[in-house]
């Protein structure tokens, strides 16, 4: 198991050095300070993700692309894949990666305007009105969460659907020239407008293998917290110390 | 059931109160305490619309969508609960498991960029270059709705003059305007209307059918203990999006899964065990299974007794197909045989199902027949866990007098003993170019289907269609048969439409397609089109009436739910929860205890005939009724070394989703899967651009070098390698279709995607 860890976490893309890069460049500032204190809540949102229950169809990630109308190049989430061994033993196992919602996200730490923060409902944001697109956090995210909208669409000029606007963060972002969120750092948020309105995030919902599982572990008798509490939940990339709320169970 | 329905109807109210807030969703149990602050309630509201409770399209499964409309405009689609297609299969678990809300796979998630696509075609194109072919430029003219209409009702109306109405043949998806399509035909005086079912499991439905006179039974995989699949990827191939649910169920709940197949494909890799098999061997497999559950005396022998037919001619059958006689045909170790058939035996409930991996060789309703035998062997037909035989509601009858035609089909489906009634496309084409067929047939109309791509043998299929004195598609795309038309319709998506889904679930239930928005274009959907062609043409019924003067399609619906046993109108049903009606019996197990709808009233291992039609072996041998194994005509030889198998992922539907560039996005080419040890031997490395070959075509693919196949097999995902549809599909990847050829099943007609063998070799 470890060992087939070892080998995912090279296939991720981002090495170690990245980090680096990103830590040297980042401003100082304090950590803490950049913990949302508007966003008083005492609900602590987690993604756990069966990986054995996973088909791999890809569902989450257009759900998402659906949700969040995420142009060409952004993705929130994908769905990685690995094959192992020989025929006839060969067998191909998933592995979907939204974003980790880091407890300590390496992210937050180098973004010059503190325009990404963890918020105390655990999830962390990006204040397009703030981010000046400078892409350190890019290179800082170890699990290549982070992508940068360069204001592509699929079409050109963008169709009907595509025109409309998204509602990330509960404020209306239309699909402008200029504006946010184009030219902005883009990820995924734990879709925290439907959360916020109780719904589950778009790729929870649709799942078909009824691989995720989304909730508040801070909230007594949450289906998250009950199964957390039961099962060998792992995180990805422990060893950096990233402590993320997204949690796999099951073998990849 | 009572329970449910009830509290679907208090939910409904609920649901009415606060769609303006929570936009009609069903919240998640564990999120729904959070509390919005005054501020936040307002920024969160948006956006505003309403919701539409409808059904997908993006392939024929039908699963419950719910479509947000903001200003006009379809802004969202959402898994429908109401609509057990996406929520499970049998009534009592749909009890339990719908307050969880439904499930959608990936294309039904971006079916919005489909219909907001601009390359789809919008206005009734003429053609004006009267030379056709693969490379010719139609030369398009744009007409109107009415030039056009006018130009088909002058072409029709030339075949009513000269009295040859049966020189029409149509072609159709499935679930699209069915209803319209065969009255508009009948009234017209053509047999010849067909579907997409010999296209896709009428060998499957052939199959079941002979066994239990029901065309399409249904696996309970959540209750069951033991789930054996042969050549049939639910996980991947992603249909009824219930199917991954329920099958993750079961195992979750400790079912063992096996997969057979040449590919380990998506459900191959949630399967404990995969055993890859030669195509078209599988029937071989099964009797051996057979031999070793009967031998052993692990059958079930209460079921047998009481309620089958023909057990010991069926025994003495497979007396001699012992595993190491499997074992030379089909390359699995008898060992392994004699351990799966006594799992599988041993393990109660089990259920062994399969569809299309078996089901595209010229020897599929053998094989098929010798699988669902299985069913009969440890007694699981019918019961929880088991393979059950859906009771479907059938909507009523047209509102008026239909005529009984004279004229036989162009395709001689009469020939095929187990004839599905969709047709035999391939009989079609090949009568068409031979001119062989009982009468000449002139013109061709096309709705929502791409021949040239979904009937094996692509270059024979588009000399086909040339030979149509004038052919007429309606589509959402130019396809590659689009170019072939002397008039191309706009079509609609399943977002501007009606229709109705009756199958998929165990119980009676009819849900409602229904536009969402207006059609885009201003354009006629596909049922309309054919009022009013009638409406033109006046074509009237048996009885002397005009009858689609006044008919609306509302009003044609409605007549047809109404005389169902839903026995409600088509406002009703738009109210009804999620839009679907859903009987409360429930689903009902063991009905063959009092009803069989069987020659015999009892499952048939053995069938020897069927609407006075002997069934022979493929060779036209007496078969004495038994799924007999037979070699498939095909086989790989010095020339064509390899099997050439083709299948459907997750991310597409046929050849129709290729422009959907969130789909694409996902996966924009299909490399032909080779086995490691084969490709070492042809010099072939991952990624390299090699040569395909058969007696029918030559193109590029590219290899990908896996250890997930038969080593001699090669295989891919169809529907890619377009030179029309639009922008964004051609020159993807390489069209599977054009290297098979026009051949049928002998037994049911069904088009052979799976028969051909090739030879590749590095470019």
């Amino acid at each position: 198991m470890d060992e087939n860890r070892r080998k995912i976490f090279l296939g991720l893309g981002l090495t170690a050095a990245g980090m680096a890069f990103g830590e040297f460049l980042r401003v100082s500032l304090d950590e803490d300070k950049k913990i949302d204190e508007n966003s008083a809540n005492e609900s602590q949102y987690c993604m756990l993700i069966n990986l054995d229950q996973c088909i791999g169809c890809n569902a989450c990630t257009i759900a998402c692309k659906q949700e969040n109308h995420t142009p060409p190049g952004v993705q929130y989430n994908i769905v990685l894949k690995k094959r192992t061994d020989r025929y006839p033993q060969f067998i191909e196992r998933n592995l979907p990666r939204p974003c980790m919602h880091c407890e300590k996200p390496p992210c937050v730490k180098v973004c010059p305007v503190g325009a990404t923060k963890k918020r105390k409902d655990g999830i962390v944001d990006i204040d397009y009105n703030k981010c000046i697109g400078c892409r350190y956090c890019l290179t800082a995210c170890p699990y290549g969460a982070r992508s940068y909208d360069f204001g592509e669409n699929y079409n050109n000029p963008p169709n009907k659907f595509e025109k409309t606007p998204s509602f990330e963060y509960g404020q209306e972002w239309s699909r402008e020239k200029g504006k946010s969120p184009i030219n902005n750092v883009r990820k995924c948020h734990f879709c925290l407008h439907r959360v916020k309105k109780g719904i589950e995030p778009a790729c929870v919902q649709t799942c078909m293998g009824m691989a995720r599982i989304f909730g508040d572990i801070n909230e007594k008798n949450s289906e998250i917290a009950a199964i957390i509490s039961q099962k060998n939940a792992w995180r990805l990339k422990d060893e950096l110390g990233t402590i993320p709320s997204v949690l796999y169970i099951g073998k990849y | 059931m009572k329970k449910l329905f009830q509290r679907k109807l208090n939910r409904r109210k609920f649901l009415k109160l606060s769609s303006t807030v929570l936009g009609g969703a069903v919240a998640a149990a564990s999120l729904q305490n959070k509390r919005l602050s005054a501020d936040e309630k307002e920024r969160f509201s948006a956006p505003q619309g309403q919701w539409v409770y409808t059904c997908c399209h993006m392939c024929g499964g039908g699963t419950g969508i719910k479509v947000q409309v903001v200003d006009g405009i379809a802004y969202k689609i959402e898994p429908n609960p109401y609509n057990p297609l996406g929520v499970c299969n049998v009534s009592q678990d749909y009890e339990q498991e719908f307050k969880n809300g439904g499930v959608m796979c990936p294309k039904g998630n971006a079916g919005l960029m489909t219909l907001y696509d601009p390359e789809r075609v919008s206005k009734p194109l003429l053609r004006t270059n009267k030379e056709k072919g693969k490379e010719i430029d139609p030369q398009w003219k744009e007409i109107t709705w009415d030039e056009a209409l006018q130009i088909i009702t002058e072409q029709l109306n030339n075949l009513l003059k000269k009295g040859t109405p049966e020189s029409l043949v149509t072609f159709s998806e499935s679930s699209i305007a069915k209803d319209t399509q065969l009255d508009f035909g009948n009234l017209f005086g053509t047999p010849n209307i067909s579907f997409h079912t010999n296209l896709c499991s009428a060998s499957r439905k052939a199959a079941a059918f002979s066994i239990a006179g029901e065309s399409e039974p249904l696996g309970d995989y959540a209750n069951t203990k033991y789930m054996l699949i042969f050549g049939w990827n639910p996980l991947g191939a992603t249909k009824w999006a219930h199917l991954p649910k329920v099958i993750m169920k079961g195992i979750k709940n400790g079912a063992k899964l096996v997969v057979v197949d040449p590919w380990r494909n998506e459900t191959g890799n949630k399967a404990q065990q995969w055993i890859p098999i030669k195509p078209g061997t599988d029937g071989a497999l099964a009797l051996a299974l057979g031999h070793v559950i009967i031998n052993q005396k692990l059958y079930d022998k209460e079921f047998i007794d009481y309620w089958t037919h023909g057990f010991l001619v069926y025994s003495k059958y497979v007396q001699d197909k012992t595993p190491e006689w499997a074992e030379k045909i089909t390359g699995v170790s008898a060992a392994s045989i004699r351990q799966l058939a006594v799992e599988l035996a041993n393990s109660k409930p089990a259920l062994i199902d399969a569809w299309a991996g078996p089901g595209h060789h010229s020897n599929a309703v053998d094989n098929l027949r010798a699988i669902f035998i299985l069913n009969l062997l440890v007694g699981s037909l019918d019961k929880p866990g088991g393979l059950i035989l859906p009771n479907r509601i059938q909507l009523g009858n047209s509102p008026f007098k239909t005529k009984e035609l004279a004229k036989p089909r162009f395709d001689g489906l009469d020939n095929f003993p187990l004839g599905n009634s969709s047709g035999v496309y391939v009989e079609t084409m090949k009568r068409l170019i031979d001119e062989t067929g009982p009468y000449p047939v002139e013109i061709g109309i096309a709705t929502m289907t791409n021949l040239v791509f979904s009937v094996p043998g692509t270059y024979q299929v588009i000399e086909a269609l040339k030979k149509l004195k004038f052919f007429v598609v309606i589509d959402n795309y130019l396809s590659e048969t689009a170019l072939l038309a002397d008039i191309v319709l706009p079509g609609t998506t399943y977002l501007e439409r009606y229709g109705t889904v009756t199958r998929g679930v165990t119980w009676p239930m009819v849900a409602l397609r229904q536009p969402v928005i207006e059609p885009i274009f201003g354009q006629y959907p596909e049922y309309d089109i054919f009022l009013e062609l009638g409406r033109r043409l006046k074509l009237q019924d048996a009885e002397g009436n005009y009858v689609f003067e006044k008919l609306t399609y509302e009003d044609y619906l409605d007549y047809k739910l109404r005389n169902s046993i839903a026995q409600i109108g088509l406002a009703e049903l738009k109210s009804m929860p999620g839009a679907v009606w859903q009987d409360q019996g429930g689903t009902v197990y063991e009905k063959y205890k009092k009803d069989l709808k069987t020659a015999t009233g009892k499952f048939h291992f053995v069938l020897n005939s069927h609407n006075g039609k002997m069934i022979k072996d493929i060779y036209g041998e007496d078969a004495k009724g038994l799924p007999v194994y037979r070699e498939k005509f095909w086989q790989p030889d010095k020339n064509f070394p390899l099997y050439l198998i083709s299948w459907k992922q997750a991310n597409h539907t046929h050849s129709r989703t290729f422009n959907n560039p969130y789909l694409m996005g996902i996966k924009n080419n299909n490399p032909l899967y080779i086995n490691v040890a084969t490709a070492q031997s042809l010099g072939i490395n991952d990624g390299d651009i090699i040569w395909v070959e058969s007696p029918y075509s030559k193109d590029r693919a590219t290899a990908k070098v896996t250890d997930s196949i038969h080593p001699q097999v090669a295989g891919w995902q169809w529907g890619y390698g377009h030179w029309g549809f639009g922008n964004l599909a051609k020159g993807k990847g390489t069209n599977a279709s054009q290297f098979n050829f026009l051949q049928a099943e002998p037994i049911s007609g069904q088009a052979l995607h799976k028969e051909v063998c090739v030879k590749i070799y590095k470019a």
